[in-house]
């Protein structure tokens, strides 16, 4: 079935009276029932329970999203075990003042690659003194996975290298993987040669640098996975009714979407990713092809992960957000001093994770697996390598390890951040080498874990 | 013990030269100095090389990508490939 196609024109460059035709136009295109891959879209209806498990959940998101995917980490880190952050930046970047302030401080510092990691961790103990977000300490041990093109003309690399810097004191050593040494410009990266050239900023925002971005950010999160599927997915995309979730005055559309496999429709236990868009990246501007076409679904649907894609809304009003942004300074709370936009409480963090929990209001604790005695070695993969680090990915223990014999070793001629007891907690390590030019390392190809 | 019969491996490297690219709205590139009104010729003009980005006050919406390429100079153009 051909995408409906919809160009937003500029806002001056149309009468009020087209301007309205045409917003009720792309509702009408949001909202109309769309094709699956594999089976239709249902029109929007009620957010499902099903049996997730919500002390499983991830979050990621690309430039706005982003941004919000850090903010939502901060405030439920309690709950969530990773984060994926395709350029954005670190925490309260554009401050705690108010949504002009804030728009001054996202332009001129946070996108200009002005960022300050050290005044983002303050903030961030900050609003933990106040209540507003759970305890940073629940950060350490979480999965980060970081990437910046150094073509990005949106949010300059800097700001990304502040956000390597922030999560580095926040989590262990060898649990950040940041990838920056690739020529991409402001976008979701992905292996897939339909999407727009890897070297624009502009256009969808969905750049193909032949790179399974999602795929190695859930890898990185998750431990190894299943290869992702091929051709029509088992799973299907429901639209959902966003308005039971989120105020009228958060900046969010009346429906968002839902990616939802197989087995966890059919009630087995599943784990949940949350995907946030950038700016101009909703389905009100460009339909369909950020829940589509970003990458997730095609992993979730093998792994049994529910993929939940929020939208918001384009706004020329007092809450002015006309590109359809998530909020990171300040605009969906736009009469107070101090905008709160990044807490628990705050409009969009509080729909979001409203969403989550539901998802997961059919959550059945399984049995813990039985310990085993006996030793095991997990095979080894180097997934991907940037200009000072090598991911290690491995299969995540199928009972719980309590040692690991061994560190991975690397061999000569590279110092690594390794610690022993990665393997208990994740199944991936990041090895960060010493910044000499064309390093090869190799490791032994297995992980000795005993139970 | 650790298996020994066989090794992954991966290279890393220094990262390669970086252009400059900012890329925004013209009226964004005006309101951070990237661009200029020019009201001699009704246009805005990128700052530095002084190319033509659009009219005054019609085009402001329009996106474009400028590389800077000193301080105080830039020009349009998308950086290349490597």
């Amino acid at each position: 079935m051909p995408k409906p196609v919809f160009r937003l024109l500029p806002a001056s460059a149309v009468s009020p009276l087209l301007r309205t035709g045409l917003l009720l136009l792309s509702v009408l295109i949001t909202t109309t029932p769309l094709q699956a891959d594999s089976q239709p879209l249902n029109s929007p209806s009620a957010l499902p329970a099903l049996n997730i498990d919500l002390n499983q959940t991830s979050v990621s998101g690309i430039s706005s999203g982003g941004f919000m995917a850090v903010q939502l980490h901060a405030a439920h880190a309690s709950q969530i075990v990773g984060v994926g952050v395709f350029a954005g930046g670190p925490y309260q970047c554009a401050g705690i003042g108010n949504q002009l302030t804030g728009v001054g401080m996202a332009l001129n510092v946070c996108m200009s690659g002005e960022a300050d990691a050290e005044a983002s961790l303050q903030r961030l103990a900050d609003a933990y003194r106040n209540h507003l977000i759970d305890d940073p300490q629940e950060q350490r041990g979480d999965r980060v996975w970081l990437y910046s093109g150094y073509n990005d003309g949106v949010v300059k690399q800097p700001t990304m290298d502040a956000l390597d810097q922030y999560y580095q004191q926040l989590t262990l050593p060898g649990l950040v993987y940041y990838k920056s040494n690739e020529d991409a410009g402001h976008a979701q990266i992905v292996d897939n040669p339909q999407a727009q050239d890897c070297l624009l900023n502009g256009g969808d925002f969905i750049n193909n640098c032949a790179y399974d971005g999602a795929g190695l950010l859930l890898q990185h999160i998750y431990g190894s996975l299943k290869p992702r599927a091929k051709g029509a997915l088992k799973g299907h995309i429901l639209a959902f009714d966003q308005n039971q979730w989120a105020s009228s005055d958060a900046g969010m559309a009346a429906t968002a979407y839902l990616f939802v496999p197989a087995d966890c429709e059919h009630g087995e236990v599943c784990r949940l990713h949350i995907a946030f868009h950038g700016c101009l990246q909703n389905a009100e501007t460009i339909q369909d092809r950020f829940y589509r076409s970003a990458g997730y679904n095609a992993w979730a649907d093998s792994n049994r992960l529910v993929v939940l894609y929020p939208q918001t809304t384009n706004s020329n009003g007092v809450r002015f957000n006309p590109k359809g942004c998530w909020d990171w300074w300040g605009y969906s709370d736009p009469l107070a001093l101090q905008a709160d936009y990044a807490s628990r409480n705050s409009p969009q963090i509080r729909a979001v994770w409203n969403m989550a929990g539901q998802l997961a209001s059919a959550f059945k604790a399984q049995p813990a697996p039985a310990e085993s005695s006996s030793a095991a070695e997990l095979p080894l993969t180097a997934a991907d390598n940037s200009d000072r680090m090598i991911a290690l990915h491995w299969p995540p223990p199928q009972t719980a390890a309590t040692t690991c014999t061994a560190p991975i070793r690397p061999m000569a001629r590279l110092s690594a951040s390794t610690a022993t007891n990665h393997c208990k907690m994740a199944a991936f390590l990041t090895v960060v080498c010493n910044p000499a030019v064309d390093i090869s390392t190799s490791w032994n190809n297995s992980i000795p874990v005993r139970r | 013990m650790i298996a020994t019969s066989t090794t992954v491996s991966r290279t890393t490297g220094a990262p390669p030269a970086i252009c400059d690219p900012w890329f925004g709205t013209i009226n964004e590139h005006l309101m951070t100095g990237r661009a200029y009104n020019s009201y001699l010729t009704w246009s805005v003009r990128v700052t530095g090389s002084d190319e033509r980005l659009g009219d005054l006050w019609g085009d402001g919406d329009t996106a474009v990508t400028l590389q800077r390429t000193a301080a105080g100079h830039y020009r349009v153009g998308n950086c290349p490939a490597n």
